[in-house]
């Protein structure tokens, strides 16, 4: 059907213009994750000061107190600075070990798929060590190691993500590597790391989008299941660890687990639509 | 042989969804296709041959729709069928062969499950019975030892074996038409031969309509009756395939010309002939006739206005200054 | 002077070329043995069914399949097999023609790139017109040096990727199946431009198709490919119209239509 796909609208990702005609869930997903950022870049300017500073009495349901309009915890932290203040250590935690996870995995997959023979060899027995591992436990094992401070909480959740990037780069390298451009170039004299800079990584970006998007939200799962556990920077509030000391009031108060979880819960249900979104556009993209 | 047609179209518009809205790709397209008759649909790209095929089968593709016309299947007119009937009626009377027999089956199901799927999709009988029936829809397409090959794998047969399933599935409930589109594009050239063989010997067993969608002149007056070129989503000329060498239409003659041929054995070679310009993109505006600007009999009159179809002889052509060879005069 | 030039030496000399490619265990012999030469201004045509091996042949000649033996000659001198061995000079008298497909170009160069990566490569300037030049040499304007392939029509992304495969100015273009994917109009033209290119530059062209039509218009000898081997070569008009091979007359017979005189 080349007549369809010669007029099919040109691949653009993310241009203004094109937002209205972007498919609805990566729009909707885009506008949550937005309004995330934007709350956890003012979080100081919002709520200024420490949001492990004892703001008020312990126990306040949500509307008890319009000073306090989420509720207080069991210690009477402010339930709503947490909130924003946490916003920053999700983000910040899910996209530093997604942007690590993803280097290292294209890196790995590229030089395997694209250089093959014994660096494949060696490069993807790697990666199979580092997908069966269980992903969790090894990251409490590295956090517990090294300690619970934010850039060994990053390092952590990125060594246990990068495999499936590497993986998926590797495959499709591997079919990159086959067409005739690629050929035709290697063919002309184009070394190794011409050809996967400039004719197989800017093709296997597409697909690294989408897989970051999801990587993000797993990383911010990660991040709170490790904090729900104490394993987290104890400098920083977030909310896994704000769900994790509000366990023994699960059921007297249980508005205090469930805020930080629904907030958790949103952020991971915008990256999975933007994931949605991508993969629904590059369909699209494609002409098919 | 030239009762009541299997398929007539009248006036047919398919919209196809694109960047600038939505944009006609096939433009007041006239077809009949009579029993037991071979058509060729012929074009180059973009002519809209494929969406016409798919429009007929009823398996156009998202973003692709009929806008208008009238579409006579077996002298029942499709329009305003609720959407069961419609699929009922293209099940029974109409089977579709593709390209590309590998994209068309399912990699995961064994032949004879796709068979029997096929068979039990419009009529009601048993499996035991479904299958017997596959058996000897094999041997009609000429596979030898059916009852193994029920239980292959597609990737397990050859192109031209899985072609000939594809073909044993379209003919499972003895359609009056057949649309082939492409049929053999995907497939050596022995194996090519063998395909149209086969879909010329079943037509002439049981009397079905062949419609055979193809971008290959040279396929066209070996298998079929009738030819029909089509050009910028319209129908420019239709006649019999024996007389293509007559062809009325600038663009036929031009197709023709610019065929490859033997070089001579002595000297260069000579040059073959071109078609300049290009063929107008889909939703471009056309003013007078679209082939206007390729054509080299091209007057005022063709930018002005677009022509009406007219008969020459057997044939309908889409042109004000349809080339006559030689006119027999009949004088009184 | 027709015959001065038969007599010169190749500019493409295979011998005993031979592919094997190792696959789940399983060793596919792709090529065995092939031997064959192109002289200039000469077309030699390669033709068999898909698995014959001559698609490997190309990709043997240009040295992109590195597990094959036997000897290479590129005007006289020998060259080694695989092409990361070559020196920029010996890589510069090959250019390649391939299939139109979504695969001929990366999606998401420009047409000026996709000259111009070549140029370089082939040690050329880059700057300069080059680029315009080389489109020029096919007919092409040069204001399609900021489009992208997809906005370009069949024709003339063949036109491209002919001009990409001058771009080192070679002596020997291998064509892969260079006009089977284009419409018969468009066809016309780019075998009119091959034809012109063969006499204005002197090329030696190895053309590989299944298409019968074709080869009776371009070829002057012609290679029948089968199961690996070449089992019938001769001048084209002898394999044409006297095959003494079986298999050359079945894949003669099975051609849509008999080949059209001129």
């Amino acid at each position: 059907m080349t007549l369809i796909s010669d007029i099919a609208a040109p691949r653009t990702l993310l241009r203004l213009d094109t937002l209205r005609r972007l498919p609805f869930a990566l729009r909707s997903g885009l506008v949550i994750l937005t309004a995330e950022v934007v709350i956890a870049v003012l979080a100081n300017w919002l709520y200024p000061g420490d949001p492990f500073d004892l703001a008020g009495a312990p126990f306040l349901a949500p509307g008890d107190d319009p000073q306090f309009p989420l509720g207080t915890d069991i210690l009477g932290r402010d339930i709503a600075a947490g909130l924003v203040h946490g916003a920053r250590i999700s983000l910040i935690v899910g996209f530093s070990a997604t942007a690590l996870a993803v280097t290292v995995g294209t890196t790995v997959g590229l030089l395997s798929g694209y250089l093959g023979g014994w660096v494949d060899h060696v490069l993807m027995r790697v990666t199979e060590l580092f997908q069966v591992i269980p992903h969790f436990l090894l990251a409490i094992i590295l956090v517990a190691i090294l300690g619970a401070r934010i850039e060994f909480i990053v390092l952590a959740i990125g060594l246990t993500s990068w495999s499936m990037v590497a993986r998926l780069v590797r495959a499709e390298t591997l079919a990159l590597r086959e067409l005739d451009y690629v050929r035709i170039c290697v063919a002309m004299g184009g070394g190794p790391v011409r050809v996967m800079l400039t004719h197989i990584l800017p093709n296997v970006l597409p697909p690294i989008i989408v897989a970051a998007s999801i990587l993000t939200a797993l990383a911010v799962l990660t991040e709170a299941g490790l904090a729900f556990f104490g394993l987290s920077d104890s400098n920083h509030i977030s909310w896994g660890g704000m769900i994790g000391a509000s366990r023994d009031a699960l059921l007297t108060a249980p508005y205090m687990t469930l805020i930080p979880g629904l907030a958790i819960v949103v952020t991971v249900m915008a990256l999975s639509l933007i994931g949605d979104g991508l993969t629904a556009l590059l369909r699209r993209g494609d002409g098919a | 042989m030239n009762a009541a047609p299997v398929l007539s179209v009248r006036d047919l518009n398919v919209g196809v969804r694109s960047a600038r809205g939505e944009v006609d790709a096939v433009r007041g397209l006239d077809l009949d296709v009579a029993r037991g008759e071979t058509l060729a649909l012929v074009g180059e790209s973009g002519c809209g041959k494929s969406l016409t095929a798919l429009a007929l089968a009823g398996l156009l593709p998202d973003g692709a729709r009929i806008r208008s016309g009238r579409i006579v299947l077996g002298g029942v007119s499709i329009e305003g069928l609720p959407e069961r009937r419609l699929r009922r009626l293209r099940g029974q009377r109409v089977g579709m062969v593709f390209q590309d027999p590998m994209a068309a089956l399912n990699p995961v199901l064994t032949i004879g499950e796709q068979i029997v799927e096929a068979i039990r999709a419009h009529r009601s009988v048993s499996r035991a019975q479904a299958r017997s029936d596959a058996e000897s829809l094999l041997a009609r397409v000429r596979l030898r030892e059916g009852a193994q090959l029920l239980q292959a794998f597609p990737h397990q047969l050859s192109g031209g074996m899985r072609q000939r399933i594809l073909i044993a599935i379209a003919i499972a409930n003895r359609p009056d038409m057949l649309i082939a589109d492409e049929p053999t594009t995907a497939l050596d050239a022995t194996v090519q031969a063998e395909i149209l063989a086969l879909l010329d010997e079943l037509r002439r067993d049981s009397g079905m309509a062949l419609v055979l969608i193809t971008h290959d002149l040279g396929l066209v007056s070996r298998w079929a009756d009738r030819i029909a070129v089509m050009y910028a989503g319209r129908a420019v000329e239709t006649r019999s395939a024996a007389t293509l060498a007559d062809a009325a239409h600038p663009y036929t003659r031009a197709l023709l010309a610019a065929r490859p041929r033997r070089r001579p054995l002595r000297g260069p070679r000579q040059r073959l002939a071109e078609i300049t310009g290009r063929v107008p993109l889909p939703g471009e505006v056309i003013s007078g006739c679209a082939f206007a600007d390729r054509c080299a009999a091209m007057t005022a009159l063709c930018r002005r206005q677009a022509p009406e179809t007219q008969r020459l002889g057997d044939a309908g052509v889409s042109c004000h200054h349809p080339f006559a060879p030689r006119r027999e005069v009949a004088l009184p | 002077m027709t015959l001065a030039l038969a007599r010169s030496e190749p500019l493409l000399q295979a011998d005993d070329l031979s592919v094997t490619f190792a696959t789940a265990g399983r060793r596919v012999e792709a090529v065995r043995g092939v031997s064959l030469a192109v002289h200039r201004g000469e077309v030699l045509a390669v033709i068999g069914e898909s698995g014959s091996g001559k698609s490997t042949l190309a990709r043997a000649i240009l040295g992109l399949t590195p597990p094959h033996s036997g000897t290479l000659r590129l005007d006289g001198e020998r060259v080694p097999l695989a092409v990361t061995a070559r020196s920029r000079v010996q890589r510069r008298k090959l250019g390649m023609v391939f299939q139109d497909s979504g695969a001929a170009f990366n999606p998401r160069f420009s047409v000026a790139r996709i000259l111009n990566e070549p140029i370089r490569l082939l040690g050329g300037d880059a700057g300069k017109g080059a680029a315009e030049e080389l489109l020029d040499a096919v007919g092409l304007s040069g204001a399609l040096l900021g489009r992208r392939p997809h906005e370009l029509s069949g024709g003339q992304r063949q036109r491209v990727g002919i001009a990409r495969a001058l771009a080192g100015n070679p002596e020997v273009l291998i064509c892969d199946e260079a006009v089977s994917a284009l419409d018969l109009s468009v066809q016309a033209q780019i075998l009119n431009l091959l034809a012109d290119l063969l006499l204005r530059r002197g090329l030696a062209i190895l053309f590989i198709t299944h298409d019968i039509s074709v080869v009776s218009y371009l070829a002057d000898r012609i290679a029948v490919m089968h199961q690996g081997k070449i089992v019938e070569s001769g001048p084209a008009s002898a394999v044409l119209d006297t095959p003494r091979m079986a298999y050359t007359r079945t894949l003669l017979a099975s051609a849509p239509e008999p080949v059209l005189r001129g």
